[in-house]
């Protein structure tokens, strides 16, 4: 089955938003990450954060390998266009309730690649964020706060 | 990473509060307030910034305010070379993992715009 992206439109709709499922997020939040273009200080940082200094387990926070598994997407990179069709696809398999998190200066904004023929200026040009995380690259405990105050901030404001 | 760490050892923290930099906040990470309005509108920080993350705004609409520093959170990646740049000595570097915000954009906004969020 071909993938027409040109039929696509991007930014990709937000979500309807799900409450009680984002609640849910708050106890246990398991992450898919996708590295769309990223120079890999990013993800590095996320490694470190699994390690056993930060250790993001204790809080309920796991990496999974399968967007099918996955509540969150963490995108890192300023999503090249070589990829565009990798998050269409992963973002497209995530189940709902999904988020989107852009990790990193790039995926915010594009970084130091904003303005490159070859990338979007960040993932809000791609799919609509939840939680930006900036910082070249974010430390982890920036990442944490993210994942923890981050996220109940997003929830209290989207629980209306 | 070395001058950064200086940056953030000689400012205590935030210029003109008794704020003190324990293990829990020693970070590389933070992000540029304003601590002592003396702002002179010069633009060294934003011509220092290599991040373009900061911008000088006239829309204040009267000739009389000054101009505005701005900053754009989606592209500040901590560095703190604003800080260093600033000759009245006006910014500060605040260390802090809070440099989160929700949502994708990132509109420009008045320095001290997100502190007490």
């Amino acid at each position: 089955m071909t993938l027409h992206l040109e039929k696509i439109e991007f930014p990709l709709q937000p979500d309807p938003v799900d409450v009680e499922g984002l609640k849910l997020l708050l106890g246990s939040l398991h992450f898919r990450h996708l590295d769309v273009g990223s120079c890999n200080a990013c993800d590095n940082e996320l490694i470190a954060l699994g390690g056993p200094h930060y250790d993001m387990q204790r809080l309920g926070i796991d990496c999974v390998a399968s967007p099918r598994h996955a509540d969150v997407l963490m995108l890192t990179g300023p999503v090249s266009r070589n990829a565009l069709a990798a998050v269409y696809e992963t973002y497209s398999g995530t189940p709902l309730p999904r988020l989107v998190i852009a990790v990193g200066t790039c995926a915010c904004s594009g970084g130091v690649f904003a303005g490159s023929y070859a990338v979007f200026n960040g993932a809000r040009e791609v799919v609509s964020v939840a939680i930006s995380i900036p910082g070249c690259p974010p430390s982890p405990d920036e990442i944490l706060a993210a994942l923890t105050a981050g996220l109940k901030s997003y929830c209290t404001l989207n629980a209306i | 990473m070395l001058k950064q760490l200086w940056i953030a050892l000689t400012n205590r923290g935030v210029v003109g509060t008794s704020d003190t930099l324990t293990p829990g906040n020693l970070n590389m990470t933070g992000k540029p307030v304003i601590a002592d309005p003396c702002c002179n509108g010069c633009g060294a920080c934003v011509a220092a910034c290599p991040a373009v993350a900061l911008r000088m705004s006239q829309k204040s609409g009267s000739e009389k305010a000054p101009a505005v520093l701005q900053i754009a959170h989606g592209r500040c990646i901590g560095c703190a070379r604003c800080i260093q740049a600033c000759e009245p000595k006006c910014l500060a570097f605040r260390p802090g993992t809070d440099t989160w915000y929700v949502g994708g954009d990132d509109e420009w906004q008045p320095l001290n715009a997100r502190e007490g969020k």
